[in-house]
């Protein structure tokens, strides 16, 4: 009985969150105290299966994230970009996804693409271009950058909480993959886009004109920034042998610089997407409840029965799997759902599991990349392109989603079975 | 983070490359509207994270109503405000102060807009100045010759 109500629950607020009816962050948490009243499991256990620590990576990167961004230094960044390149549009895609997908590497996709996209209008705008060639490789260069580190995207923070998988084993196993698939993905857009990039001179020297010093709101503010920011990194760097959870390294590097900068604690703190942690805190207590009742076990099992114990192929049905269900679905939920799932293949089946955690990682990050809809930063940037007046359409985008995200998972699985799954 | 404030990043960017020095405050808008017989007022005020209020009329004619950095002071401006037009309207030539007032924002406006357009020869400067003299004492006569409301 506890197994079908809870069941149902998850079933009900997941075709909520997906359908977007309700608010994603109202259906969890609507869902997870319903679970409580009903007393399948106690409040006590509720906040046991809640992963603090990945709610702790997310809380101290929105907060030095909030106070990073006052620098300008993102601003700073697109403009230097875009001279040194003199100009040249090709080149100016390919250096903003790049700092796209190493920021993104760092903080969430979201915020990665609220802080590049503004400025890739204000370039267009000045080139007199076409903005959707600069957006559509940033969105699959935030979601790339986003795959290849521990605190890059959501699932790898949740997946890197859940296991003994740390900074340098996401950086190292992942990074060489990511790095391929981006070179191979960038070289298909410059043949797709090159008749879409003619400029004229006089546009060309409008960009020059731009002043990437003015950029600079704050020269003492950055400095402290990029000091904290280093420190940051070296703590996720050496956060297993330092025996730090990575919410710690997150939480004191935002401790430090609130600190070191004086920013209002008010205005840092508006920075927080409290639905987000609270969607997450919700969804925690929704994939605990089916632990609970013993659905993950049960799946667990059944799966184990169908792969027949074989490593390769549970490896290559989890990428794919993942990869063609992000494409559509929210890959939060979904892979909080199968991390319980793989431990219990684990336990089940005593193989060793590490492949399949990359597996998850790279179907469920890169799968966000199959369609519009695929990821939230594809959404917002759709969303800005839109009130900027250039519409980028679900069919628009998948033309080129759609065919890369499967080429990049392609080479991905390869990948894993040359390096992992044999 | 959301999309307001990356429409904000894309503003500033293009202020700063002309030269502002822009500052981002996080505040709240309130938007205030009363109905009278006959008129509606409308006001806008803005509190941001300094605790300055940032005051606007909007309608029946724009005009700015300051800064203040009291709550009470902004209560008290418009409930000053309030009954000097529930005062007003007890006039019979109300229709035409909203209308007068309008047209003096307009031509305010204009003022702005020729001086900056056109090179305006200094007698030309004058005769409006004169103008806007002879408004001001036509105003001071009103004021005792005329009965208060």
């Amino acid at each position: 009985m506890e197994l079908i109500v809870s069941l149902s629950i998850f079933v009900i607020v997941m075709a909520l969150v997906m359908s977007e009816v309700v608010n994603r962050t109202i259906a969890a948490m609507a869902g997870a105290c319903v679970i409580l009243l009903l007393g399948i499991m106690t409040f006590d256990q509720a906040l046991s299966y809640i992963d603090f620590n990945t709610l702790g990576v997310l809380v101290g990167m929105m907060i030095i994230v909030g106070i990073v961004k006052n620098t300008g230094i993102f601003e700073y960044l697109a403009i230097y970009a875009s001279k040194k390149v003199k100009g040249d549009p090709w080149k100016i895609i390919l250096s903003l996804s790049i700092i796209t997908a190493v920021t993104s590497a760092f903080l969430d996709n979201v915020t990665t693409v609220l802080l590049i996209v503004p400025m890739t209008f204000v370039i267009t705008d000045t080139l007199n271009l076409e903005p959707l060639p600069f957006l559509i490789p940033e969105i699959m260069a935030s979601n790339m950058g986003g795959t290849a580190t521990l605190i890059g995207d959501p699932p790898n923070i949740m997946i890197g909480s859940a296991t003994n998988l740390g900074f340098l084993d996401f950086i190292m196993n992942l990074g060489p993959i990511i790095a391929i698939v981006f070179a191979v993905t960038f070289l298909i857009f410059k043949v797709l886009f090159r008749k879409q990039l003619v400029l004229s001179p006089e546009r060309e020297r409008e960009i020059l004109q731009f002043d990437e010093k003015k950029a600079i709101k704050d020269p003492v503010l950055l400095k402290k920034s990029l000091i904290v920011l280093g420190i940051v990194i070296l703590g996720f760097s050496f956060h297993e042998q330092l025996n730090y959870p990575s919410a710690l390294v997150a939480l004191s590097g935002a401790a430090l610089l609130l600190l070191l900068s004086r920013e209002s604690i008010d205005e840092v703190f508006s920075n927080v997407e409290w639905p987000t942690l609270f969607f997450f805190g919700s969804l925690f207590i929704l994939v605990g409840a089916l632990e609970k009742v013993g659905l993950i076990n049960d799946l667990a099992s059944i799966l184990v029965a169908l792969t027949k114990d074989n490593l390769l192929l549970t490896g290559i049905i989890l990428i794919w799997f993942s990869a063609l269900a992000s494409s559509v679905l929210d890959n939060i939920p979904f892979v909080a759902t199968l991390i319980p799932l793989i431990k219990a293949i684990g336990a089940n089946s005593g193989m060793d599991i590490t492949p399949l955690w990359w597996a998850i990682s790279l179907g469920a990050c890169l799968g966000g990349n199959g369609t519009l809809i695929g990821a939230s930063a594809n959404v917002i940037v759709a969303g800005l392109a839109e009130k900027h007046g250039h519409r980028l359409t679900f069919r628009k985008y998948l033309k080129y989603g759609l065919p890369l995200m499967l080429l990049s998972i392609f080479l991905s699985s390869i990948y894993l079975i040359v390096f992992y799954l044999i | 983070m959301n999309n307001l404030s990356a429409n904000l990043a894309e503003v500033d960017m293009q202020l700063t490359q002309m030269g502002a020095k822009v500052t981002n405050l996080h505040g709240l808008v309130s938007f205030i509207h009363f109905n009278l017989d006959q008129i509606e007022l409308f006001y806008v005020y803005n509190i941001n994270s300094k605790n300055q209020y940032f005051l606007q009329m909007v309608k029946p004619f724009s005009t700015g109503a300051g800064v203040f950095s009291k709550p009470q002071d902004i209560v008290q401006y418009i409930k000053d405000d309030l009954k000097q037009f529930k005062n007003a309207s007890n006039s019979n030539v109300f229709p035409e102060f909203t209308s007068v007032n309008q047209a003096l924002c307009s031509t305010i406006q204009s003022v702005k807009d020729v001086f900056m357009t056109y090179n305006v020869p200094q007698d030309k400067m004058l005769q409006i100045k004169g103008k806007i003299d002879e408004i001001s004492a036509l105003l001071d006569d009103i004021r005792h010759t005329s009965a208060v409301l």
